[in-house]
């Protein structure tokens, strides 16, 4: 009886699966692991002959399998009760949050980011005071003793010495917690930003503007890291903050050449959703606030975190020009007809978050 | 393809056993001829040939030997085979080692050659030299047709990952076997059992020794750590093949012979050597050690005979001087135990194995590195010369992330879950219990593989390169 229950019960897992995938339909992106998946390959007697299209036929098998997602959950979950095991994928999972693992601070990116910056404020800014802030991952507020952290006082002081005398730091470290980020993301998080946005004022020599309060919301906000916990831990929920400031900017996209809104909320529904804010990654973006007639403007050399924090400062500038070298050449910058550096009005910002500056050879 | 992929779970396999069952049994070897050819064509299309001529070879100087009556053309015929066949397994396996060693000794004189290893050629070349020469030594009658002999050679259960399975195991069963519903049953349990050991544990030790291998600072406790993860993964890993190899052979009505015997706990090395591979080290006794004069010749001789024959057994994993050194590393250690130590370890049983196990770690750290200045470097750091620390912070908490799994993947590679299923079968109601749980738990572990394969931690079997 027993083999026979045995016998029975695997010719029914192996028929039912085999039977729901060929009546399923393919599923052409995966949101939760934020990816395309495989489709049937195309017939070519070339891959054939090399293997190449029998691997594409296992990528499609695996990743059109019934009930993926379900799969990926149920391992999570067996691994992280059965083995008790927190890294998955190169992620360390904590709380409910996921981590990127790396611990290694890298020197010869320090070298690199501070030269770079350096070379920037030499050729286009040689006599104005510049800020800069270094944004920490959110590594570097896990309070668990045994977790490999980065040298995180030795990278702030690294880059201090190397910069120029002209450079001034904002150290925004006091005005996050681990709060500010996203479980699921490297990302902060936009209505978190209050105590950033006071303490950028106040060194900027701004005048204090109230916090946005209209808060949108969008659920899930699969983050970057998410797939690597395989469904151990739940969606973010992305927040946008709406003011009168925001809601009267427009973005001009150096790349797409047209104006666009500062919120793009038909990226929500894209793979990366935090693409919401300024259209996520583009070279060169010119804000300009109907708004406000101040005068004042800000230069601003910024990776990703910045395009979240760029609309809460629009309530004190008319024009911010954000400007990511990782996308555009830092020589060719004069180039772009929109872009003035002679002005005597306007405050130069570099904003760059660990990641980056840790991995800085993708700055042009 | 691979037994621990989606493709050969959920398509190929229902596909063959639909197939297979429902013909009938005059049609079965021709299901499963095909079907191997399948399986081959699917990982290696260009290498089926090279199958095919190996089957076909093979068959054909069986064949010969066992009609020719003169004993030196029998001879002859079995020298010409096994130059043609150990020819083809040098020329894809071995030329390119051979040219660089002879071109480091006389430069330029052999051309490098871009040569891809056909999957699986060492067994099968091992399984069609033990077939020849079993038919020369008259211990096994030839296959009565080629397309019987070629089944054989290609069985896709034992194709490409071993265990050597040799034609007079099978012979019988390939002219007429019976599919039992308890062989099925434990077929499928046997498969389920070695597909969990390759992807719920041998593949998650092979990440954590990668993950303790990317730290930018060595120390003595993570080379210690890699050497264990990569000693019980190269175990979880081959004897999971061999468990799926023998029970898919079991639903398909074929008896191979067990390749593992839980060798992690010998109590010396030469008790390791019965336990770890055992479809290998009886082919190199069976063919090279006892045609050799095994250990009926004089001391020296014998000694030459167990360098010689643990030299090919290493140089047979792979095509590079750490697995020549791994081979002649066992061959030392044997003679050493053979002469005095065996005495001593049968006396000290606890000793024994902690000798045993230590020294494994260590030939497991030999086998896993190509690079000899690595490798060098490794044993080093194991024992703390040079410049090292004894542990990292970055050690400890991968360490701690994995404790719990070290512990579990070590105590399911001794036979303690083994010896708890003979406890409760003795106790009231155990044999139901055992019953149900035999049945539930499978069930279980394979969606839980299937779910470990969809999660991507797919990895292709160590063995393969061999």
């Amino acid at each position: 009886m027993k083999d026979k229950i045995m016998i029975g019960s695997f010719c029914f897992i192996l028929g039912f699966f085999f039977l729901f995938s060929l009546l399923d339909s393919d599923v052409f992106v995966s949101n939760s692991e934020r990816r395309k998946l495989s489709l049937f390959p195309s017939f070519q007697i070339s891959s054939i002959k090399t293997g190449a299209y029998f691997e594409e036929i296992n990528q499609y098998l695996t990743d059109q399998f019934p009930f993926r997602d379900l799969f990926r959950r149920s391992k999570s979950f067996f691994v992280k009760w059965f083995y008790q095991k927190n890294i998955s994928h190169d992620a360390y999972l904590l709380e409910g949050a996921i981590y990127q693992l790396e611990p290694e601070m890298n020197e010869k990116s320090i070298t690199y980011f501070t030269d770079k910056l350096n070379w920037v404020v030499k050729e286009y800014f040689p006599n104005q005071k510049v800020f800069y802030s270094i944004i920490p991952d959110k590594n570097y507020y896990i309070s668990s003793s045994y977790f490999p952290k980065m040298d995180y006082d030795r990278l702030y002081q690294l880059v201090s010495e190397r910069l120029l005398p002209s450079f001034q730091e904002i150290d925004i470290r006091e005005a996050l917690t681990l709060d500010s980020y996203y479980r699921t993301d490297l990302h902060w998080r936009q209505e978190k930003l209050e105590g950033v946005l006071t303490l950028l004022e106040s060194k900027l020599q701004l005048k204090k503007t109230k916090f946005p309060d209209r808060i949108q919301s969008y659920f899930p906000f699969y983050g970057a890291y998410y797939s690597r916990s395989s469904g151990a831990v739940d969606a973010d929920t992305i927040q946008y903050l709406l003011s009168n400031a925001i809601e009267s900017t427009t973005v001009y996209n150096y790349e797409k050449g047209k104006i666009e809104s500062v919120y793009q909320e038909e990226n929500l529904k894209n793979i990366d959703s935090y693409d919401i804010f300024l259209s996520g990654a583009t070279p060169i973006l010119i804000l300009e606030n109907h708004s406000v007639s101040n005068g004042r403007e800000l230069i601003l050399f910024r990776d990703s975190f910045a395009s979240s924090l760029a609309p809460l400062l629009l309530e004190s500038y008319q024009k911010i020009t954000m400007i990511d070298l990782r996308y555009i050449s830092s020589k060719r910058l004069l180039e772009v007809e929109k872009i003035d550096f002679s002005k005597t009005n306007q405050d130069i910002l570099f904003l760059y978050s660990i990641p980056i500056v840790n991995q800085s050879f993708t700055l042009k | 393809m691979v037994f621990s992929s989606i493709s050969f779970l959920y398509y190929f396999l229902p596909g063959v056993l639909l197939f297979y069952f429902l013909v009938s049994h005059k049609y079965r070897n021709i299901i499963l001829f095909i079907s191997s050819l399948f399986f081959y064509f699917y990982g290696e299309p260009r290498f089926i040939i090279v199958l095919l001529f190996s089957c076909g070879f093979s068959y054909i100087f069986g064949k010969w030997i066992f009609r020719c009556q003169v004993p030196w053309k029998r001879k002859v015929f079995l020298l010409f085979f096994l130059f043609g066949n150990f020819g083809i397994l040098f020329y894809f396996k071995y030329y390119n080692f051979f040219v660089s060693n002879w071109n480091s000794l006389f430069p330029n004189m052999f051309p490098y050659l871009s040569i891809t290893m056909p999957i699986g050629i060492s067994f099968f070349t091992f399984q069609s030299a033990s077939y020849v020469i079993d038919v020369y030594r008259g211990k096994v009658d030839p296959a009565t047709s080629v397309f019987t002999y070629s089944t054989y050679l290609s069985l896709f259960p034992q194709l490409i990952a071993g265990p050597i399975v040799r034609y007079q195991t099978i012979s019988q069963e390939l002219k007429k076997r019976e599919s039992k519903i308890t062989d099925i049953s434990d077929g499928i349990r046997r498969f389920i059992l070695g597909l969990s050991k390759k992807v719920m544990i041998a593949d998650m030790l092979g990440i954590f020794s990668k993950e303790l291998a990317s730290l930018s600072t060595n120390t003595v406790l993570g080379f210690w750590l890699r050497a264990i993860a990569d000693s019980l993964q190269l175990y979880f890993d081959f004897s999971g093949y061999s468990d799926m190899a023998i029970g898919l052979g079991l639903i398909f009505g074929f008896h191979f012979l067990e390749n593992f015997n839980y060798p992690f706990i010998a109590s010396s090395i030469t008790d390791f050597w019965r336990r770890w591979h055992i479809s290998l080290s009886s082919w190199f006794r069976d063919y090279i050690y006892i045609p050799l004069g095994g250990n009926r010749v004089s001391k020296y001789r014998h000694y030459l005979n167990i360098l010689i024959v643990w030299m090919a057994t290493g140089l047979w994993h792979g095509a590079s001087w750490n697995f020549i050194l791994w081979g002649l590393y066992f061959a030392v250690l044997l003679i050493i135990e053979k002469n005095f130590l065996l005495n001593f370890l049968n006396r000290h049983p606890i000793f024994s194995h902690g000798y045993t196990i230590f020294l494994v770690f260590i030939s497991f750290v030999i086998f896993n590195q190509t690079d000899l200045s690595l490798l060098v470097q490794s044993i080093k750091g194991m024992f703390g010369f040079g410049e090292i620390s004894f542990c990292s912070k970055e050690v400890l908490f991968y360490l701690k992330d994995s404790i719990l799994f070290l512990i579990i993947a070590s105590f399911l590679s001794t036979p303690v879950l083994k010896s708890i299923r003979s406890w409760i079968l003795k106790k009231n109601g155990g044999s139901v219990l055992i019953d149900i749980l035999e049945v539930i738990l499978p069930l279980l572990l394979f969606l839980l593989s299937t779910a470990f394969l969809i999660d991507g931690s797919f990895q292709p079997f160590l063995y393969f390169r061999f």
